[in-house]
């Protein structure tokens, strides 16, 4: 597990298995099981987001391509897509998530979104942060940009 | 199972029902075919059409942090932890002058309130003056206000208060806990309105726990004013508050509302603004604003913009707070980008 921190606030505190993958900007972790990818947001994601209050995703049996979204949510500071960390098709949806989706903000790894089959697996997580260094070098990247933004509020 | 329309929303019903021809009539009369969509920076906001610039152009920014003695039925506050916190003008004045350097547009100033229903704004009027001199666009909430406020939000030069209308006095105690009257908004109301600061005053429909009571007295109050825009909200739950589990109003009856208040402020801007529940019923209530010819709203749902298209509106898009409407800042180039339904 990676700890990563920011600031004062208790709750800019944030672990970031470094056993999963993770989208560079839309926070979803990626976590290889066999030939699935279970899929949700990360601890950062869901810290940026604030109370998520509405979650859609596509349905069971829709391919989905790395980079493009595989479902959309809103919360109290964003609204857009979720996009997919990886290629592949939705082989099952976490319903009781997608219909109550605070349920990511008291426990977002083990509340996941969607099982993926994945297409190109070995390609899609090539270039996609894993292990505490890659984790690190980009979390801190993130963190400087949301600063930069003024969008980190730690302090 | 629930699914997205994450890039190609299907065409929405453009049909205008009978109940709101009038209104729509009325808009396109008083108004032509503009309709303007807003995504202040308060939220990341990306659809099929539409993203803004994700950096910080429009902020909110609490003069009490995230402490408000009234503790309100439907917030406790929770409102206020999102917003940047300023303890004292001089930091309002440094999240200014670190806002202007990055290029942003404005400051929604806010804060918790008093037991008594104000906001500590007043000690704060020389650093929203600092503000307006940096070339910042200034919204404020002003709570009920004093003679003092009022002229004092004027002289500093902002360029909108707003100021939440409540139509009965049950609401007022049973959700704001606070010992006042309709007569004591209204006071504060013409006190804005009289020393010439843009006034904005907000609707929030569905205050009382859900229910429609009160809204209809509420405009027919702001109706006696003249007033720069209405802007209309939805009661949001949140959670861990007492209203966490109440229903919001349905969306037909928020269309009534508009309606009404379409008819009630033919030629005063009304909007929908950022507060309201999010899904299905967010899409239903948007797509009922534009068929009663409400003038904009703040963060559409996916397919509204697309749907302002198919019904013959021309959008324009905005990244300040949607109370600044017809002020500077619309852009209409992405306009050009709509699907066609």
């Amino acid at each position: 597990m990676v700890l990563i921190s920011a600031g004062t606030k208790e709750d800019c505190r944030w672990d970031l298995p470094d056993e999963f993958y993770y989208h560079r900007k839309d926070h979803i972790w990626a976590k290889v099981e066999g030939n699935i990818v279970r899929m949700g947001v990360d601890a950062f994601g869901q810290w940026a987001a604030g109370t998520l209050a509405q979650m859609r995703t596509f349905p069971v049996g829709r391919a989905i391509r790395k980079g493009h979204a595989f479902g959309n949510l809103e919360s109290g500071k964003f609204i857009g897509p979720m996009r997919s960390p990886v290629s592949g098709k939705i082989v099952e949806i976490n319903s009781e998530v997608v219909a109550n989706p605070s349920m990511v903000n008291e426990d977002n790894y083990g509340n996941w979104i969607v099982l993926v089959e994945p297409s190109s697996l070995e390609e899609d997580l090539a270039d996609l942060p894993n292990g505490e260094a890659a984790i690190r070098e980009w979390m801190e990247a993130e963190l400087q940009e949301f600063k930069d933004k003024d969008l980190l509020n730690c302090d | 199972m629930q699914e997205v329309h994450a890039q190609s929303q299907d065409c929405l019903d453009t049909a205008i029902p009978a109940l709101y021809q009038p209104a729509w009539e009325s808009a396109r009369a008083n108004f032509g075919d503009r309709v303007f969509f807003y995504a202040p920076s308060i939220k990341h906001y990306k659809t099929s059409v539409y993203q803004n610039t994700s950096r910080p152009f429009f902020i909110p920014v609490s003069v009490t942090g995230s402490s408000c003695q009234l503790g309100c039925e439907h917030c406790r506050g929770r409102i206020l932890k999102s917003m940047h916190a300023a303890a004292a003008p001089a930091e309002l004045l440094e999240i200014g002058e670190r806002l202007a350097r990055r290029g942003a547009g404005g400051v929604l100033v806010s804060g918790g309130s008093r037991a008594d229903g104000t906001v500590p704004l007043t000690e704060y009027l020389g650093a929203i003056r600092g503000l307006k001199e940096m070339g910042l666009k200034v919204a404020v909430h002003t709570g009920l206000v004093d003679e003092r406020l009022a002229d004092g939000l004027a002289e500093a030069g902002v360029d909108s208060a707003m100021i939440d209308i409540i139509g009965a006095n049950e609401t007022i105690k049973r959700v704001y806990h606070l010992d006042a009257s309709t007569a004591d908004f209204e006071r504060s109301l013409a006190l804005l309105c009289r020393s010439g600061v843009k006034t904005s005053p907000h609707i929030v429909l569905g205050l009382d726990f859900g229910n429609i009571s009160g809204e209809m007295q509420a405009m027919e109050m702001i109706s006696n004013y003249e007033i720069w825009s209405l802007v209309l909200v939805v009661i949001t739950p949140q959670p861990d508050t007492p209203m966490a589990a109440v229903l919001p109003p349905r969306p037909a009856e928020l269309g009534n509302l508009f309606v009404k208040a379409r008819r009630m402020f033919p030629r005063t801007p009304v909007l929908l603004g950022c507060a309201r529940p999010a899904g299905s019923h967010k899409t239903e209530t948007d797509a009922l604003a534009l068929k009663a010819g409400i003038n904009g709203i703040a963060y559409p749902a996916e397919g509204i913009v697309e749907l302002a298209g198919a019904l013959g509106l021309k959008p324009g898009f905005s990244e300040h707070c949607c109370s600044l409407i017809f002020q500077e800042g619309i852009d209409d180039s992405q306009g050009e980008q709509l699907a066609s339904c």
